[in-house]
C-alpha cells in the first residue's frame, strides 16, 4: 500500500503532524468574550442540548461519530488516494527520435533541440507522482527508477545517434508492458507509423527542403514513409542490404506537404539490416539516408520441457507447430511447420520440471521487486528468487541463452498468478536490459487473478505475443495467440496529456465532504461575535 | 445619610406599614392587634364569666343592672419580630452591586416600616453561610443603626440558601416574621430553594429581585460565561434558539419560586432592580398596608 508514492510510516507521520496540528488549532483557536452572569442556572438549561464546545462533546452521538469519521476517512483517501502495488502511480517512457531525421534544422537549428524542448516541458507537466523512463536511440537511457533530476539530464545529453525511433518505440512499449497504469509517449521528427496503438505520438516536422526518409516499417512488407515539405522532383527509394541486391521504387512527384507512405515489395523479413535512401540526395543529405532492421520471421524453436501439460496444450492448440526431439529426452524442439528449416533463434523457453536450486514448495515474494534489483547480476547468470527459491533464471553464458522458469510458477495455485507476473515483469526488464542477447521483450498483463507472459520476438519490429497465459484456475497455457503488445499490457496507455483527467469515487466523497464542512463552517461563522 | 438611604428615601418611609394576620404570643406592646383579646387599653366586647377567669376583669356595673357577672375583653396590641435575611452573595453585586444596592434598600424600608411601629427589627445577611446580624433593633430611632449595618455590608461569596437559612432557623428566636430578600440564584436549584423555606417556622415573605436581563439577556454571539459566584464557565453560541430556551427556564425558574411560595404560604414580592425600590414599595403596600 501506497500513498502517492510515500510510504505508510511516513503517512502515519504525517498524519500524526496533522492530528498535532489540529489539536493546537483547537487550543489556539479564538477564544469567545467572557461575559460575567449572575448564575448559569438558565444558560445550562438552554445549551444543554447544543453544547459542543469541548473536543469530545461533539461525538456524543454515535451517529454523529460515525459520520465524521466516514468523512475524515473519505478526505484521507482522497488525499492519499492510496494503491497496492505499482498502484494509482503511473510509469511514463519517453521516448524522443534520435534517428538521422533529428539532425535536420527546424527554424534554423537543429530539430533535436526541438524535440529536447518539447520532451523538457512534456517532462515538467509529469505530476511528481508518476515515474518516468527515458528510451531513445533504441536503449533505456533512464529506467523507471532514475530521478526526476537524473532523467531531465540525460535528457539535456542526448545525442543523435541514428537509431530508428521505431525501435526506440519497441523497447519503450517493452519497457512499458508489465506496468500498470503505463503510457508511451514518443517525441519525433517524422510519423507517426501505421502502428502507433497505446503510443502518443507528437511529431515535429524539418524544415528540410525537400524529402526526408520519416518512417521505415516492416508490416506485411517494408514501407517507408517518405515526407516532403515542399514541390519535389521525383526520385528513387533504393533499398539495400548489407548483405544482398539492392532493391529500388520510384517515389513521385510530391506538391503538396507531408507524406506517404511507400510499399516496396521484395524485401523479406529476414533479421538483415538495410539502408533505405533517397536518390539523388537533396539539400539536406543526412535526411534522406535511414538504417533499418528488418524484422525476422524467420521460423525460430524454442525449447520447453515436452512433460508438462502446458507444452502440450501449446502444441495440440496450434497446428501450425510440431513437435520434435532434439537428442534431450527432457525437452522437445517447438518449430513453425512452415515448411522451413528449423532456425535456433537465440533463446530456448526450458520449463523446469522441478523447483531449481532445491526451492521449496512456497515461495514469498513481499519485495519482489527490491529482489530482482540486488539479484539481477547483469552478467551471466540472471536470476530472481522469492524467498529462498529460484523462481527464474536466464543463463546468457549458454549457447544459445537459456531461459528457465521454475515448474512451481505453473502450478495449479490462484496465490501465484501474481507471482508469475512478477517474474514476468522481471524478465522484460532483464531480457531487455540484455539486449545483445536477446532482441525482443517479455512482457506481463495482470488482470484480476490471470497473469500473460508475452512474448520474446527476435524480430526488428517487434510483435510481442503471449506466450503463456496462467490464471487463478490453475489453467497454465503457452500459447502463441498473435495479439499485440498493448493488447497484452491490457491498459489504456495512450495518454497524451501527463495530467489524468475526471474524479476518482474518493475524490467525490471527498469533494462533498469538503461542501459539508464549508457550510457548516459558514453556518459556524454566522454566529460568530463580528 | 449616604447616597443609598437619602432623606427622601428614609422620610417616605413613615407611611408604610405590615399588618399581620396573627401576631405572635407574648413580646412587648406594639401595633399589631392579636387575635386573642389580652390586656390592652382598647374595649374589644364582653364575655359571661366562667369560673376560673381572672375576676379584676369583671364589668361591675354590668352585675348590678344585670346581675351577672361578665367580663370586659380588651385588645391585645404586641410587636411583631422582623427578621430580614438579605443575601449578600456575589451576585448581589454584580454590576455595580445593583442587585445589592436594591437588597439593601428593601431591608432598609422592612426595617423601617417594623421600626415605625415598634417593631424588632433584626437583618441576617447570608451567602455562603449565614453572616453575623445586625443584632435586635428596637424604635424609630434604631433606623440609622440598621442602615449603617446595611451600609457595611460585604459580599459574602456564593449562594447557599439552604445552610444559611437552616442555621437561622435553630437560631432560638421569637416568631416572627421573616423576610428573605435574594434573588434565589442558588447553584443547587429551586430544590435548596424550597428546602430553605420549608425550614422556618415564622410568618414568610419572599422578595426577589428581579431584572430585565435576567430575562432578556441582550447578548449575542459566542460568549464564554462565567458564573459570577463559582466563578465556572460555559461556553455559548447565544441564537435565537437558545434565547428562547434561556426564556423558558427563567420562566420556569420563576414559575417554580411561585410555586414555593405558595406551598410555603408566603407572600412573594417582585422588586425590579432597574427601577427606584420605593415607588415599587408602595404600590406592594395597598392603602400602605402591607399584609402578611
Amino acid at each position: 500500500m501506497t500513498f502517492l508514492g510515500i510510504g505508510p510510516w511516513a503517512v502515519v507521520g504525517v498524519l500524526a503532524a496533522m492530528a498535532a496540528a489540529l489539536y493546537a488549532l483547537h487550543h489556539l483557536r479564538v477564544r469567545p468574550a467572557v461575559q460575567r452572569v449572575p448564575t448559569l442556572l438558565f444558560w445550562r438549561r438552554a445549551i444543554e442540548e447544543s453544547t459542543a464546545r469541548h473536543l469530545f462533546a461533539r461525538f456524543r452521538h454515535p451517529r454523529t461519530w460515525a459520520m465524521l469519521v466516514a468523512l475524515a476517512a473519505a478526505i484521507v483517501l482522497a488525499l492519499a488516494d492510496p494503491t497496492s502495488g505499482d498502484g494509482r502511480r503511473r510509469h511514463r517512457v519517453l521516448v524522443v527520435d534520435t534517428s538521422d531525421a533529428a539532425r535536420a534544422t527546424r527554424d534554423g537549428a537543429p530539430a533535436l533541440d526541438a524535440l529536447r524542448d518539447a520532451a523538457r516541458t512534456w517532462l515538467d507537466d509529469v505530476p511528481l507522482g508518476d515515474r518516468v523512463a527515458l528510451v531513445a536511440s533504441s536503449r533505456v537511457v533512464a529506467d523507471f527508477d532514475v530521478p526526476r533530476p537524473a532523467v531531465r539530464e540525460r535528457l539535456d545529453a542526448l545525442t543523435a545517434s541514428g537509431a530508428s525511433v521505431a525501435r526506440s518505440v519497441d523497447v519503450a512499449r517493452s519497457l512499458a508492458n508489465g506496468r500498470s497504469r503505463a503510457d508511451v509517449t514518443v517525441f519525433a521528427v517524422s510519423g507517426p507509423p501505421v502502428d502507433r496503438e497505446g503510443v502518443a505520438w507528437v511529431a515535429m516536422r524539418t524544415d528540410r527542403g525537400a524529402r526526408a526518409i520519416g518512417a521505415v516499417e516492416f508490416a506485411d512488407a517494408l514501407r517507408v514513409r517518405v515526407d516532403a515539405s515542399a514541390a519535389d522532383e521525383a526520385r528513387r527509394l533504393v533499398i539495400r542490404p548489407d548483405a544482398g541486391d539492392a532493391v529500388s521504387v520510384d517515389v513521385p512527384a510530391c506538391a503538396a506537404a507531408g507524406g506517404a507512405w511507400l510499399t516496396v515489395p521484395g524485401v523479406p523479413a529476414d533479421g538483415r539490416a538495410v539502408t533505405v535512401a533517397l536518390e539523388p540526395a537533396d539539400a539536406t543529405p543526412h535526411d534522406d539516408v535511414a538504417r533499418y532492421h528488418l524484422p525476422d520471421h524467420r521460423p525460430r524453436a524454442v525449447r520447453v520441457d515436452a512433460s508438462l501439460a502446458a507444452v502440450r496444450w501449446l502444441v495440440d492448440a496450434d497446428p501450425r507447430l510440431v513437435a520434435a526431439t532434439d537428442g534431450t529426452p527432457a525437452a522437445l524442439v517447438v518449430r513453425a511447420a512452415t515448411g522451413g528449416p528449423t532456425v535456433d533463434a537465440g533463446v530456448r523457453l526450458h520449463v523446469a520440471a522441478r523447483p531449481l536450486a532445491d526451492a521449496a514448495a512456497t515461495h514469498r515474494l513481499p519485495r519482489l521487486e527490491h529482489a530482482v534489483a540486488s539479484l539481477d547480476t547483469g552478467a551471466g547468470d540472471a536470476c530472481l528468487t522469492g524467498g529462498d527459491a529460484v523462481l527464474a533464471r536466464i543463463d546468457r553464458t549458454s549457447t544459445p541463452p537459456t531461459l528457465t522458469l521454475a515448474s512451481d510458477l505453473f502450478a495449479d495455485d490462484g496465490a501465484r498468478v501474481l507471482r508469475r507476473a512478477a517474474v514476468a515483469g522481471w524478465l522484460a526488464r532483464t531480457l531487455h536490459d540484455a539486449a545483445g542477447v536477446v532482441d525482443g521483450a517479455v512482457v506481463a498483463r495482470v488482470a484480476d487473478d490471470t497473469a500473460t507472459v508475452c512474448a520474446i520476438d527476435t524480430a526488428g519490429r517487434a510483435v510481442p505475443r503471449p506466450i503463456a497465459v496462467a490464471d487463478a484456475a490453475g489453467d497454465a497455457r503457452i500459447a502463441f495467440v498473435g495479439a499485440p503488445l498493448s493488447a497484452a499490457v491490457g491498459e489504456d496507455s495512450a495518454a497524451p496529456s501527463p495530467s489524468g483527467g475526471g474524479f476518482r469515487p474518493w475524490e467525490w466523497l471527498a469533494l462533498i465532504a469538503l461542501a459539508i464542512a464549508a457550510v457548516d463552517a459558514a453556518l459556524h461563522l454566522r454566529r460568530r461575535i463580528p | 445619610m449616604s447616597d443609598l438611604f437619602s432623606e427622601d428615601f428614609v422620610g417616605a418611609l413613615t407611611s408604610l406599614r405590615i399588618e399581620a394576620r396573627r401576631v405572635p404570643r407574648g413580646g412587648r406592646h406594639a401595633e399589631h392587634h392579636a387575635r386573642e383579646p389580652g390586656s390592652g387599653i382598647e374595649f374589644r366586647d364582653y364575655r359571661a364569666y366562667t369560673p376560673g377567669d381572672d375576676v379584676r376583669l369583671v364589668d361591675w356595673r354590668l352585675y348590678r343592672r344585670f346581675e351577672r357577672l361578665f367580663l370586659r375583653l380588651l385588645d391585645e396590641v404586641r410587636d411583631l419580630p422582623c427578621y430580614v435575611l438579605l443575601d449578600t452573595s456575589d451576585s448581589m453585586w454584580l454590576d455595580d452591586a445593583r442587585r445589592s444596592t436594591a437588597a439593601r434598600q428593601v431591608a432598609a424600608v422592612l426595617a423601617a416600616v417594623s421600626l415605625n411601629q415598634l417593631d424588632a427589627v433584626s437583618i441576617h445577611p447570608f451567602g455562603a453561610d449565614l453572616g453575623a446580624s445586625s443584632g435586635t433593633v428596637e424604635g424609630k430611632r434604631g433606623l440609622h443603626r440598621v442602615l449603617g449595618f446595611l451600609e457595611a455590608l460585604e459580599p459574602a461569596g456564593r449562594t447557599d440558601i439552604r445552610t444559611s437559612l437552616g442555621k437561622f432557623a435553630r437560631l432560638p428566636q421569637r416568631h416572627g416574621l421573616v423576610v428573605v430578600v435574594s434573588d434565589f440564584f442558588d447553584d443547587a436549584g429551586l430544590d435548596a430553594v424550597w428546602q430553605a423555606v420549608r425550614g422556618l417556622r415564622h410568618r414568610v415573605a419572599l422578595v426577589r429581585l428581579v431584572a430585565a436581563s435576567d430575562r432578556d439577556p441582550t447578548i449575542d454571539g459566542e460568549l464564554r460565561l462565567e458564573d459570577c459566584e463559582t466563578g465556572s464557565t460555559v461556553d455559548v453560541t447565544v441564537t435565537d434558539r437558545v434565547l428562547t430556551r434561556y426564556r423558558a427556564a427563567v420562566a420556569e425558574f420563576e414559575q417554580g419560586i411561585e410555586q414555593i411560595a405558595a406551598r410555603r404560604g408566603a407572600t412573594l414580592l417582585e422588586v425590579d432592580i432597574d427601577r427606584p425600590v420605593l415607588p415599587q414599595f408602595a404600590g406592594l403596600f395597598p392603602d400602605g398596608v402591607l399584609r402578611v
